[in-house]
């Protein structure tokens, strides 16, 4: 097995506030999606918002008693220190209304799964990866002059052909194709460390080829457009989602 | 039987084709949909026709009101505006009944061209307040007349009018009002009234008040719908995925055009609304309004960055900032409006806010050279414009461009003047020579300094750092030596206090009586005043009573507030090492009353080079055993 020990997990284990926003940036919206399941739509936005910052802090509060030695998936960590913080608030919400107090339960087991532990469900665990490709994209974004990450853009993600991309920018094909090769470059190496940097066992590392992520540039292109699509439709319906929770919590008050 | 069970089938797939055939363009579908439509068509244009007359007596009527009005002497300008309103009405409805005609006949085109664009706008939602008796502070001078939903924040929004001779004259205003005994918290109050004193230069506040446990502030009452509602009616003539007709992208144009045009207005005076989003923006008869002040904030406040803001369109860097603790001075603040202009923009194109940040994708087909407007706008680091003006020198040459070729589709994105990035044109073709790219020069701000590459911007980072340092040392000789030759030198309270302040002291003493004397006052008094204080923000500060009250005074003289932990600092100094937390808190008049001794305080901040601010205020309870000596004054 790898040195599983990743600089992202000595960053979290040294409290950088950098590595909890990324964190939270980074599995925020697939981790609040995952809340939301869990609570069958009884948690309000704000509900769905705290438990998720609580996830995440006790993960980054814990994490120098994670052992990746033990090949447990990130996704999976997650969704153990998940599960246990919303059991917390059902079992919180369950004793105000009796009247009594509330004993926390023990995180121990939740931050603590082995390979046996039963993972979460696929759609999660995809949902995870499509969060790594995602933040890969934007530092691939952060890395890269404008234009040719605009040229990367119009090509994958609005999938218009290199001649039409030369014809509205007012650049040469060459210059397009030039600009091409060298994004996705930058592209594919990005997301190669953001994935090394936020996985912990082997299944983990080879998700990007099981997504014809290592492939040739047209499948490259379109694994990864179809991988954006996905991101973008399950964002925007999460946030439909909770504008109508909101909306209906109002309505109650 | 089999017959039988063939009717209902037979008869379903008939109705099916005959639906079909209705639903098409042609001759035979119009005449299979007649008899479905022909009575609804009726019922609607006999209601367009009905309102006209309707319409035009109203207008008739509120004219005549509007008149008595004027007689009066009421200053009825709204009067005049509903009248106005009324016969446009006349003209919406005949073009209403002009355009189902149209679209009875299979014309969306020409339907589209007679529909109105906007109707008369919507007017808000306003509750009349019942059963409340409570009295509020302003109203003695503001009448109520109803209450808006308040958002987010604990204040009370109400729609009031001036009170004149015990009567409400003149325009509906809207009225903020913060009260800590009605769950408002200190913060809000501070975070809110930051920004007032420009907000009033530049007009978007008409009046405010801070005073013992509340705060308050008018605005203007912009009747119109937000652009969130106005944009959904746009995109809903549309299907999705299909372009927008070129007068709406127009219509988007003029809105954005209206929107870039008012934040380079905030950021020309020094402050950033930090909360631009479609729902912000009132669309008016007169064009956009920005509205919702909670979060503006001066660019040059020594305040930490709040992560305020709506998700979607606040930038992420300013979010990254915040969390980092970076102070609202130290970073180019102006930056985050322009993402979210960005933001905006894209949710006018598209039609749904850009869930993926920088990296949205626009599901309808949208001219490049608009497209990568947005992206400019949203990128991270010095790929963004670096101002609002460098944003809106693209959009007005875009239109420029469109209106001269005949359509976006047909401009080369190349041919925007910051396609090249701001660092000169190093890639594609040279910038047009008519529309260079200048970032606007702020009055009282440092300009935002155009992108530059990496090393030069370090040198010139190092060669200000040096000559700040060198400037600041011969600066302390130059006051070190002038207190030994004169009097200054004695004034044994300056003394005491720590280095930084006591130079300021030495300073500002000349320099508060200059100032009082040109404004016509005499400045004896300060003769017997036991300390000057310079003073930044600190939230700390912000926390203590004696804040407040230096607020409310400051803001009574209409100048910006700014409050300092370098008070409590001067104040250990003055009481000595061994002053406990209680004697300090003690002596600021937290805990205790008394009798009460002048004091100025020198209050630093934005604005403080160019308006330099004095208060005679008190000190409560403050035993000073070092007094300025008697020739120490001015």
């Amino acid at each position: 097995m790898r040195n599983v020990d990743t600089r992202f997990l000595s960053r979290l284990k040294d409290h950088e506030e950098d590595a909890w926003y990324e964190l939270f940036d980074v599995f925020g919206p697939a981790l609040s999606r995952m809340i939301e399941r869990f609570g069958h739509r009884c948690f309000t936005p704000d509900t769905v918002r705290d438990i998720s910052q609580e996830t995440l802090l006790r993960l980054s509060r814990e994490i120098h008693r994670f052992d990746p030695g033990r090949g447990v998936r990130f996704s999976t960590w997650l969704f153990e220190i998940a599960k246990h913080v919303v059991a917390g608030e059902f079992a919180h919400r369950n004793t105000k209304k009796r009247g009594a107090g509330v004993r926390p339960g023990s995180l121990d087991p939740a931050l603590e799964p082995s390979r046996d532990t039963p993972g979460p469900p696929e759609e999660h665990e995809r949902s995870v990866f499509r969060a790594k490709v995602y933040r890969a994209m934007r530092v691939a974004g952060e890395r890269l002059e404008f234009l040719p990450f605009e040229v990367f853009k119009a090509r994958v993600l609005r999938g218009m052909m290199q001649k039409d991309i030369a014809v509205a920018m007012g650049i040469s094909e060459p210059t397009v194709s030039r600009y091409l090769r060298k994004a996705r470059e930058v592209v594919r190496e990005t997301i190669r460390e953001v994935v090394a940097e936020y996985s912990f066992t082997p299944e983990e590392l080879a998700e990007p080829s099981g997504a014809s992520l290592d492939r040739d540039d047209d499948s490259f292109d379109e694994a990864l457009a179809e991988i954006h699509a996905r991101e973008e439709e399950s964002r925007r319906g999460h946030d439909v989602l909770s504008r109508t929770a909101r909306s209906l919590s109002f309505g109650r008050e | 039987m089999v017959a039988w069970l063939l009717i209902p089938v037979l008869a379903g797939a008939a109705v099916a084709l005959l639906l079909l055939l209705a639903t098409r363009r042609s001759p035979l579908g119009l005449l299979l949909r007649l008899p479905f439509v022909l009575p609804f068509w009726a019922l609607g244009v006999l209601g367009d026709l009905f309102a006209v007359p309707v319409h035009l007596a109203s207008g008739l009527l509120r004219t005549g009101w509007a008149l008595f009005m004027t007689i009066i002497g009421n200053a009825p300008r709204e009067a005049w505006r509903a009248a106005g309103r009324e016969f446009l009405g006349v003209a919406d409805a005949m073009r209403r009944a002009a355009a189902r005609l149209a679209s009875f006949l299979g014309c969306p085109e020409v339907a589209a061209r007679w529909r109105p664009r906007a109707g008369p706008p919507p007017l808000p939602r306003v509750v009349p307040r019942r059963g409340d008796r409570r009295v509020y502070p302003f109203e003695d001078r503001y009448r109520i007349e109803g209450r808006l939903g308040a958002g987010g924040s604990t204040a009370r929004l109400f729609v009031v009018r001036r009170v004149h001779r015990d009567r409400p004259v003149g325009d509906r205003m809207v009225l903020k009002y913060f009260d800590l005994g009605l769950g408002s918290r200190l913060d809000e109050l501070v975070r809110e009234s930051r920004g007032m004193q420009v907000a009033k230069e530049m007009g978007i506040v008409l009046d405010h008040r801070l005073e013992q446990n509340c705060f308050w502030y008018v605005m203007p009452f912009h009747e119109g719908e937000t652009l969130t509602r106005a944009a959904a009616r746009v995109h809903r003539r549309t299907p999705e995925g299909e372009p927008l007709p070129a007068a709406d992208v127009s219509t988007v144009l003029a809105w954005m055009g209206d929107l870039l045009r008012i934040l380079d207005g905030y950021h020309r005076h020094g402050v950033i609304h930090k909360d631009v989003k479609p729902d912000n923006v009132i669309v008016t008869a007169d064009g956009l309004r920005l509205v919702d002040l909670g979060l503006l904030t001066p660019l040059a406040s020594a305040l930490t960055l709040t992560t305020h803001g709506t998700e979607y369109f606040r930038d992420p860097e300013m979010v990254k900032l915040a969390l980092k603790g970076r102070r609202v001075k130290d970073v180019d603040a102006a930056r985050f409006d322009v993402y979210s202009a960005g933001a905006v923009f894209f949710y006018l194109l598209e039609g749904s806010f850009p869930a993926c940040g920088p990296l949205s994708r626009f599901t309808r087909p949208v001219p490049m050279v608009l497209s990568l407007m947005v992206s400019r706008a949203m990128a991270e680091g010095t790929k963004r414009y670096p101002t609002i003006a460098a944003m809106r020198a693209d959009l007005e040459e875009a239109a420029r461009l469109a209106a001269a070729e005949g359509g976006f589709e047909r401009i080369p994105a190349s041919r925007l003047p910051s396609f090249g990035g701001f660092d000169g044109p190093a890639e594609g073709p040279p910038l047009p020579v008519e529309a260079p790219v200048r970032p606007p020069v702020l009055e009282g701000v440092e300009p935002a300094e155009p992108a530059r590459s990496g090393r030069r911007r370090v040198r010139i980072l190092l060669s200000v750092l040096v000559a700040v340092v060198v400037a600041a040392n011969l600066w302390t000789f130059a006051r070190v030596r002038s207190a030994g030759d004169g009097p200054a030198a004695t004034v044994t309270t300056a003394a005491a206090l720590p280095d930084r302040i006591a130079g300021t002291v030495l300073e500002w003493r000349e320099q508060v009586a200059e100032t009082l004397r040109a404004a016509g006052d005499d400045p004896s008094w300060l003769r017997d005043v036991p300390v000057l204080v310079v003073a930044d923000r600190s939230p700390e500060f912000e926390r203590l009573d004696l804040a407040r009250e230096v607020r409310r005074r400051l803001m009574d003289r209409r100048v910006s507030v700014d409050t300092s932990a370098v008070l409590e600092e001067a104040v250990r100094a003055v009481l000595g090492p061994g002053a406990t937390a209680s004697e300090v808190r003690g002596a600021l008049g937290v805990e205790s009353g008394g009798a009460e001794r002048p004091f100025v305080l020198w209050v630093a901040g934005p604005g403080i080079s160019s308006r330099r601010v004095f208060l005679r205020g008190y000190f409560r309870d403050l035993e000073f055993d070092r007094e300025l000596p008697a020739g120490a004054g001015p």
